[in-house]
């Protein structure tokens, strides 16, 4: 394939993200409006059926669990569109030459733009509801740092997941199973704390529990992450990125053989 | 590459070496043993082609179904890459292979034209300076900001048509000659392809002799993975259709 320049890629990754933003509201009346009445609609039902389910003895319950479940939304969401993206843009990469990076990355960034919206609703509700713990200054930076490792981490497995597709559609389906089982073993509807001492090592090896964890601490004001393995999580979705570009590259080369 | 660049007529746009391409035949398999353990076939598209195509240069590619011509084509424009050779190609190319590949039904004419300008290499800006004449080429101004799945296949066509030929490729390259909409349209195009082909390095499969003949100079049989003969065209064209008659 031949190499586009920086400028390229970043301007059709941008109108791609565009295109994936406004083709999901394009015939809807309510239009743009959908895009916070839905985070809304969310989490009003939520909180009200998860308060009265579990609470795990946590003050603002409510709060901790939308500090967890947009963010799991937008993982779950960008992973679940973005692993058989290639395999439905196949009339496109038959016919015109591009960076094939721009189609999942172009889904994770329209999910992140969502996720953004409903998460500037939340920063509004906690500021009106006077809970002031996210604009702490370590808070937030801890906030705003585990938002972008979590673009990154998404971005990486969709780039395999996506890649692989192609090759064996099988992918999709476990995909599929992998995130329902992801989901449960991530800190995202409960807090890490009420894990026994001794398991808490094996839900380290998990790269998603210490955004989590960071998120609800920054959200609601309580529980703790290990920073130094949380540091340690971070490089290593990294070099998971890493990864995943340089399989996509090699793949990608091969991707209209095989549609 | 050659270092003197003042010679512009001398400077190669495509150059392809030792080119080959293998694909994986797909049967179906009845059995997830057989999937796993079943020899694969192989299918050689292209074997060892080497070919170079100089700046302004208008090459022709005829052959039978299979031969090879579109992976050909697909290897030049990048979409696929060879199993062994290398490609080097120099400008930016457009292939005018599918015209409406890049189109989104939920968005406006406008929004599209965005986007296919982009996918054939045009910039965000030089796609700004170009969009009324975009428009205006294609004649679809009533209609442009209306979702393009409300567009007929004509008007997809002409505005697909319109970006490919707006974004200023150095090397085309063509599978077939289009031909989009009605007569009027379809002249004006033919009109506009012909201008474009006497400033552009073309690449052009076309099962037409008679167009072929008009418009490229130079033409390549393809047979079986393999460059056949490579002459003018008028002589590669009467060969061609002896050895059918045969």
């Amino acid at each position: 394939m031949k190499k586009a320049t920086a400028r390229q890629f970043f301007e059709l990754l941008f109108a791609f993200t565009q295109k994936e933003i406004k083709s999901r509201y394009k015939n809807a009346v309510l239009g743009f409006l959908w895009m916070f009445l839905n985070p809304i609609i969310q989490m009003l039902v939520m909180g009200f059926v998860f308060s009265l389910i579990f609470r795990f003895g946590i003050k603002d319950y409510y709060l901790f669990l939308f500090a967890g479940l947009l963010p799991w939304n937008f993982f779950a969401l960008s992973l679940n569109k973005a692993t058989p993206s290639i395999v439905y843009e196949r009339s496109l990469i038959q016919k015109s030459s591009f960076p094939r990076e721009i189609i999942p990355l172009s889904i994770v960034l329209s999910n992140f733009f969502h996720l953004f919206a409903s998460l500037f609703l939340l920063l509004i509700f906690l500021a009106v509801t006077s809970k002031w713990q996210i604009f702490i200054p370590l808070n937030f930076l801890l906030f705003i740092a585990s938002l972008f490792f979590l673009l990154i981490f998404t971005a990486a497995i969709s780039l395999i997941t996506s890649s692989l597709n192609v090759f064996w559609r099988d992918i999709a389906f476990f995909t599929q199973a992998l995130i329902l089982i992801w989901f449960y073993v991530t800190p995202a509807l409960y807090p890490l704390s009420i894990i026994p001492q001794r398991l808490q090592a094996v839900f380290y090896l998990n790269p998603l529990s210490g955004i989590f964890t960071s998120l609800q601490k920054a959200v609601v004001g309580h529980g703790s992450f290990p920073y130094s393995i949380l540091a340690g999580q971070f490089l290593l979705i990294i070099f998971i990125f890493i990864f995943s570009v340089i399989l996509f590259r090699n793949r990608s080369k091969y991707f209209s053989d095989w549609l | 590459m050659n270092s003197n660049k003042k010679s512009n007529k001398s400077e190669i746009a495509v150059r392809l070496t030792n080119i080959s391409k293998k694909y994986i035949l797909h049967h179906q398999k009845p059995t997830l043993v057989e999937t796993f353990f079943k020899k694969k076939e192989e299918f050689w598209a292209l074997k060892d082609i080497s070919l170079q195509v100089k700046k302004g240069e208008r090459l022709g590619i005829i052959g039978p179904n299979g031969a090879g011509k579109s992976t050909l084509l697909k290897i030049i424009s990048g979409i696929t890459t060879p199993t062994t050779g290398t490609v080097k190609t120099k400008g930016r190319i457009a292939s005018l292979i599918e015209l409406t590949a890049g189109f989104h039904p939920d968005l406006t004419g406008e929004e599209n034209i965005s986007i296919n300008g982009l996918l054939l290499g045009m910039s965000q800006a030089e796609i700004k300076d170009k969009f009324k004449a975009i428009i205006d080429f294609s004649g679809l101004h009533r209609f442009i900001d209306a979702p393009f799945y409300t567009y007929s296949g004509g008007m997809m066509l002409r505005l697909g048509f319109s970006i490919a030929i707006h974004a200023d490729p150095d090397i085309l390259i063509v599978d077939e000659v289009l031909s989009a909409g009605d007569r009027l349209f379809q002249e004006k195009c033919q009109k506009r392809v012909k201008e474009l082909f006497a400033e552009k390095t073309v690449v052009s499969v076309s099962h037409n002799e008679k167009l072929l003949k008009e418009l490229c100079p130079k033409c390549l049989w393809f047979h079986k993975g393999k460059i056949k003969l490579l002459d003018k065209t008028e002589k590669v064209i009467k060969a061609y259709i002896r050895f059918f008659e045969r």
